[in-house]
């Protein structure tokens, strides 16, 4: 029973990191319509930033925020070669990921770094050492929450709805298209490198292919989340957890190690079948 | 004052405008006919800055704005496309589209745009919404995307005027339109316009409003000004103009 509570615990921590590159994707892929491929780069130079940070002895919440800097940078990167050179915005997150890629390795100094235990932000704040994963990570999720739902409803946060919906409305009211889109993709990517700083902190360990796949699993979250609300809301943060859930449900099946990725893929086909005839439902009443 | 001097444009080789001037001055209220691909909407990409021209200048009040960006030249001239999704962000609601539409010139910086300017809005649908689209409060929530062309045109229309610009263009804004909502939305139009003395120039295909609305006429065709008329254009009698217009020569091509 006591090991459950901890899956579960657990389930939960790797949801709420997740969930932040979900409210990335979301900003990015939802809100201006840019689909951003550089969340994959930024989460692993967050999490190279964060490792070398503790190798240098920062204090965590400065390295975190180095981290955080350096996926600004890696946005504001997509969105000068997407919008000033004019190239494709996929082939420019394509492009800034592969860059990172290097640069991580360059940073963290090798492929595989571990964290040492004191320079660990989970072991450095005051709360006691089997709740603070848990209390930390929720707040930083929720608190990410709470800030782009606030974002959303102030006048930048419109402009950017709008730049997703009509771009020509934005250049109607003498808005800079470029500058927005800069914007909203420093934000994204921001947020996906904390995500990633606070993986590395999580697990005490680097990797250079830890953020494989990440662009996946947060699109992946935000179909989940689409199942609960369309709109943003703690929806996110459930549709972020439902894909380590679907996880956990494959280890305590006790199903065949390599059938993994087979059977989530499975369960993601059936929870998405199961969303459009929810939809149908509500259609016909 | 808008002057159009000497605007010729080419796309890959195919001269869309040749060598086009006019003058638009204060107040006019000009009215651009010709058939498709006579170059009126190239004519109003040029001075609203879409397109760049390959020759020639465009001046706005004697200052040459031929380099100036779209997005600054927005912030004087106001256009409104056929397309009236071109407008509007279909995705947000009425209200909101109005409060967007209120921060053209403001800054509200982190406050929440539908509080900042709730007042705002309410005194336009009160003042200028309401008597035109009597059922405006049910819409207000509603994302424009979904109410009528109509009703969309009319309220980017306001959206567009809000702060009076010094030059409005207006891209065949009844193009989408059923008789009935044109009629509404031009008879609403021209009589802002009027109050509120802006400068417009209109694109249309139909020969009896080109001729029942504006001072002053402009006949396009194969991407020069065919003829210009001004207060004469009450001779000039609606067969006439389709006979201006060569609709048939055109229709030969077909």
């Amino acid at each position: 029973m006591l090991d459950i509570i901890e899956l579960c615990k657990g389930v939960l921590e790797l949801g709420f990191i997740y969930s932040l590159v979900v409210i990335a994707v979301f900003l990015t892929s939802k809100i201006i319509s840019f689909d951003d491929l550089t969340v994959e780069g930024s989460f692993g130079i967050g999490g190279a930033v964060a490792a070398c940070c503790a190798l240098w002895g920062f204090n965590p919440l400065v390295a975190i925020l180095f981290s955080i800097m350096s996926g600004i940078l890696a946005g504001i990167a997509t969105g000068l070669l997407a919008r000033k050179l004019n190239i494709n915005g996929l082939i420019s997150g394509l492009i800034v990921t592969t860059a990172l890629f290097s640069v991580s390795k360059k940073v963290a100094g090798s492929a595989m770094v571990t964290i040492p235990a004191d320079a660990n932000l989970f072991n450095c704040v005051g709360i006691p050492t089997h709740l603070n994963k848990f209390i930390i990570l929720a707040s930083v999720s929720f608190g990410a929450l709470f800030f782009v739902k606030w974002l959303l409803r102030t006048e930048f946060g419109s402009m950017l709805k709008a730049l997703g919906c009509n771009p020509q409305l934005l250049t109607n009211l003498g808005k800079n298209i470029n500058g927005y889109t800069i914007a909203t993709l420093s934000i994204a990517n921001g947020l996906t490198a904390c995500a990633g700083a606070l993986f590395v902190n999580y697990t005490s360990f680097f990797s250079l292919t830890g953020n494989i796949g990440t662009f996946i699993y947060a699109l992946a979250g935000l179909m989940f989340a689409e199942i609960f609300s369309d709109k943003l809301g703690v929806a996110i943060i459930l549709g972020a957890i439902a894909y380590p859930a679907l996880y956990m449900i494959t280890i305590q099946l006790q199903l065949d190690p390599d059938l993994t990725k087979l059977i989530i893929a499975l369960l993601m086909v059936t929870m998405l079948l199961f969303k459009r005839k929810s939809i149908k439902h509500v259609a016909m009443r | 004052m808008v002057r159009v001097d000497s605007i010729t444009v080419d796309f890959d080789g195919v001269s869309a405008l040749s060598n086009i001037s006019t003058v638009v001055n204060n107040g006019d209220f000009v009215v651009v006919v010709g058939p498709s691909g006579s170059g009126k909407t190239t004519l109003f990409d040029v001075i609203s800055g879409t397109v760049n021209p390959s020759q020639g200048s465009i001046f706005l009040d004697d200052i040459d704005i031929t380099d100036v960006s779209e997005k600054k030249r927005a912030c004087h001239i106001g256009r409104l496309f056929q397309n009236t999704h071109l407008s509007s962000a279909p995705c947000m609601t009425v209200a909101e589209n109005l409060a967007l539409a209120m921060c053209k010139d403001k800054r509200i910086g982190v406050h929440s745009l539908m509080c900042a300017y709730k007042k705002e809005v309410s005194e336009l649908i009160n003042n200028i919404i309401r008597p035109i689209i009597p059922n405006i409060d049910e819409l207000l929530d509603c994302p424009i995307g979904r109410i009528s062309g109509g009703q969309r045109q009319i309220i980017s229309f306001v959206m567009a005027t809000l702060k009076p610009p010094r030059l409005l263009l207006l891209d065949e804004p009844t193009a989408a339109l059923d008789p009935q909502s044109a009629t509404k939305l031009l008879l609403f139009a021209q009589e802002f316009i009027a109050k509120k003395k802006i400068t417009t120039m209109l694109i249309t295909h139909d020969p009896h409003l080109a001729l029942s609305i504006g001072n002053k006429l402009l006949v396009l065709d194969k991407g020069v000004i065919k003829s210009e008329f001004g207060q004469d254009k009450r001779n000039i009698s609606p067969d006439n103009l389709i006979g201006q217009i060569d609709y048939q020569a055109i229709a030969k091509n077909f």
